[in-house]
């Protein structure tokens, strides 16, 4: 019996989208771009000058599912005295979208959020509180703002020396000492290396120093920007082989390494000055890509409304993402990992 | 009667042991001690706080307390006197064959008369002495205040000799120690950023209001204002402003060394606070954190300590005079200590609006680079540092003294 040609079509069909499917869908998955959502990865790796993967850098920021906290002034004018209403914190994506509050309290300031090491958790008014990223819950802390890498623990200088104190317990560890007390700013994400800046040490008004985590040596100073200005905020890109700090008329990055006399190899990344305005404090993201500031015009001051900003290392793109509202340029924001 | 070196007798019958405590808490009242004695092998050679010298013993440091039944010392033949102590009969000598371990040794009745006598005695001798720590109560009553001829209230507090430092836990820099103060006029209250300004011409505080304290002042700032201040009353400055070495003897104003802020902040008090030991207390006296505000308040609104200064706690810290050394009570002088020779760092007083209870306390000392004005890491925050002015008694030609209530 010869079989009729619908029916051969009929069992032909099923047979054909079953062989070519699974064939087609590699096709498209490998012309699929990969996925450019961040992931967070621990121990972290940075690659500050790697290229830029989408042109726009809000898509490309949209993509990566990277959030900030933020501490915001509301927008109001200031008292007659200059002082300004005190600010609360809001959740922001990456792209500008999103803004949200995370806290309510007109009559408290709440300010300089800093992130821990593994973006579980972030403390705010320099460690008095703790808060989880997935809860959004404030806690009283009593801590500091320097993470150390096991996110667990803060660091602070006190006159006793560097005491690290549990978060969670308030536990605190014997005092390292230190040759002298420094304001320490950040630490290095394998916890050997402190970096903070001095007023007029050494002969310089404004220098960034380094000092081993175990108090061993003594402090180093790190080169001044040739064309001086600021040298102040230095941070540590999360993986530790960078650090960007305010030079004064712009952001500047170079490399950390702590066995080069200097603790650098003497090369600097100046971002172009017209694009990041004068004394940006930088805060990098996970990945190194990215670096949030507050941009205040040349000649300007920090005491008007200054948008926060995010520069992309690679080739110095920025955006702005101007939520209404007066951000301190000391620090106000830090990077969250997006949201699960 | 001498009891051999290690033996323990209380009593023909009994032994009893000791524990000695080797620092005195804050929050107690002050107990005095007739005894003499050297150098404890455990504690380090300096005379003990809370000692009153016998005057009729050789001399001597007084080392260590005791919680019961009294109070005594190791005297360098090994042996202590003890007189009047409840627990402790009179003319007691005292072994202490090591460390932590004090054995009572009961005198014969004679013994006891004549040593409560000379106790007595010796009391007397004490308080005529002087060598008794000064407090309002003691000094009768509070201090005038005198009105500067820049129109500046300055209280007038009398020498004395006080405890300076704590026990306080964690703290190692601040062991207590019996230090005596010339006698000297402050600030009734930290410097306005009105009476800056007029000075110095210019306000670079923070926090603006004039009757606020002045802020973000560095050390030299601050000893600049002192010089021009006694320029503008006729006084003598104190402050070589090429080196900032400070001259003591000129009659001009200066920073307060840190004995002379810690007997200020004091006023005969031995506790934490100017007024007691509870930081819920503290708000009556100080802003600091738990008052919830941001930035200084005008000075003077809160109550004043008992020598009638405003503000020695909280509102914002206070430049001493004096380097920072954390060995330095160890080493210092026990009549107006100035801090060591040198150093990197300046001394703060006081804690500051943004302050915790702990850092207010009337002992905590704080240390600062002294080029350090807060203005640029966080200074959309700070404004915390302003400070006081002092200078010898009498100097200038103030308002007639009128006494404060």
């Amino acid at each position: 019996m010869k079989p009729r040609p619908w029916f051969v079509l009929f069992l032909a069909l099923p047979a054909a989208v079953l062989v070519l499917a699974p064939a087609s869908q590699a096709e498209q998955k490998s012309a699929e771009k990969p996925s450019l959502r961040a992931t967070w990865q621990m121990p972290p790796a940075c690659d500050p000058f790697g290229q830029p993967r989408i042109k726009d850098l809000k898509e490309e920021l949209r993509q990566t599912g990277y959030r900030l906290v933020i501490a915001l002034h509301p927008d109001t004018p200031p008292t007659k005295e200059g002082v300004y209403p005190p600010r609360d914190l809001y959740l922001v994506n990456a792209d500008g979208s999103g803004l949200k509050p995370i806290t309510r309290t007109p009559d408290k300031d709440e300010r300089v959020p800093r992130t821990s090491p593994d973006g579980k958790r972030f403390t705010y008014n320099y460690g008095d509180f703790l808060v989880d990223v997935k809860t959004l819950q404030p806690r009283k802390a009593d801590a500091g703002y320097v993470w150390t890498p096991d996110s667990k623990r803060t660091a602070t200088c006190e006159k006793r020396g560097i005491v690290c104190t549990d978060i969670d317990t308030g536990d605190e560890s014997p005092p390292v000492k230190v040759p002298r007390k420094v304001d320490i700013v950040d630490l290095s994400c394998d916890g050997k290396w402190f970096i903070f800046e001095i007023r007029d040490f050494l002969g310089q008004k404004y220098t960034i120093d380094f000092l081993a985590a175990d108090g061993s040596g003594d402090i180093r100073k790190m080169p001044n920007h040739p064309k001086g200005g600021g040298e102040c905020h230095p941070a540590f890109s999360p993986d530790g082989q960078w650090m960007c700090w305010n030079s004064g008329e712009s952001l500047s990055i170079r490399r950390f390494d702590p066995l080069l006399p200097d603790g650098t190899d003497g090369k600097i990344t100046t971002l172009p000055k017209e694009k990041i305005g004068q004394d940006p404090c930088g805060r990098w993201s996970h990945c190194g890509r990215y670096i949030a500031f507050v941009r205040i015009p040349h000649a300007g001051t920090w005491k008007v409304h200054s948008p926060i900003c995010i520069v992309r290392v690679a080739d110095a793109e920025t955006i702005t993402l101007s939520p209404p509202g007066l951000v301190g340029h000391h620090w106000d924001y830090d990077w969250l990992p997006p949201e699960e | 009667m001498r009891a051999p070196t290690g033996s323990v007798i209380l009593s023909k019958r009994s032994e009893r042991r000791i524990s000695p405590r080797l620092l005195p808490s804050e929050g107690r009242r002050p107990e005095c001690a007739l005894a003499q004695g050297a150098s404890h092998g455990n504690t380090a050679a300096r005379p003990h706080p809370f000692a009153f010298f016998f005057p009729l013993a050789p001399s001597g440091a007084f080392e260590q307390r005791f919680n019961r039944p009294s109070r005594g010392s190791n005297a360098k033949d090994g042996g202590l006197r003890a007189f009047g102590f409840p627990g402790l009969a009179p003319g007691a000598r005292v072994q202490s064959p090591l460390p932590g371990l004090v054995r009572f040794r009961a005198p014969r009745r004679g013994e006891a008369c004549l040593a409560r006598a000379l106790a007595a005695l010796a009391l007397v001798a004490v308080m005529s002495a002087g060598c008794q720590e000064v407090s309002p109560e003691t000094a009768g009553g509070a201090p005038p205040v005198v009105t500067t001829k820049g129109g500046v209230a300055m209280v007038r507090l009398p020498g004395g000799w006080f405890i300076m430092g704590s026990a306080a836990r964690g703290q190692t820099d601040e062991p207590p120690h019996r230090v005596f103060v010339s006698p000297f006029d402050i600030d009734a209250c930290e410097v306005t950023q009105a009476e800056y300004e007029k000075v110095a011409g210019r306000n670079p505080s923070r926090w603006k209001g004039g009757a606020n304290p002045v802020e973000q002042i560095r050390w030299a700032d601050a000893a600049r204002y002192c010089n021009a201040r006694s320029h503008l009353d006729g006084l003598r400055p104190a402050y070589d402003e090429k080196t900032w070495a400070c001259d003591f003897s000129a009659d001009g104003y200066r920073l307060p060394t840190e004995a002379e802020w810690e007997y200020a902040c004091r006023a005969g008090s031995r506790t934490q606070f100017c007024f007691g030991d509870s930081p819920a207390a503290l708000a009556e006296v100080a802003w600091f954190k738990d008052t919830g505000d941001r930035g200084p308040h005008p000075v003077g609104q809160k109550r004043p300590n008992a020598w009638g200064i405003f503000d020695m706690h909280g509102n914002v810290w206070e430049w001493c005079n004096d380097f920072y050394g954390e060995e330095y009570y160890a080493s210092s002088p026990e009549r107006d200590p100035a801090g060591p020779p040198k150093g990197t760092s300046r001394v703060l007083r006081g804690g500051c609006w943004n302050s915790r209870a702990d850092l207010c306390r009337s002992a905590y000392r704080n240390e600062e680079d002294p080029g350090y004005t807060d203005t640029c890491f966080g200074r959309d925050i700070h404004g915390f540092v302003g400070f006081r002015c002092v200078r010898r008694p009498g100097a200038g030609h103030e308002a007639p003294g009128r006494t404060q209530s």
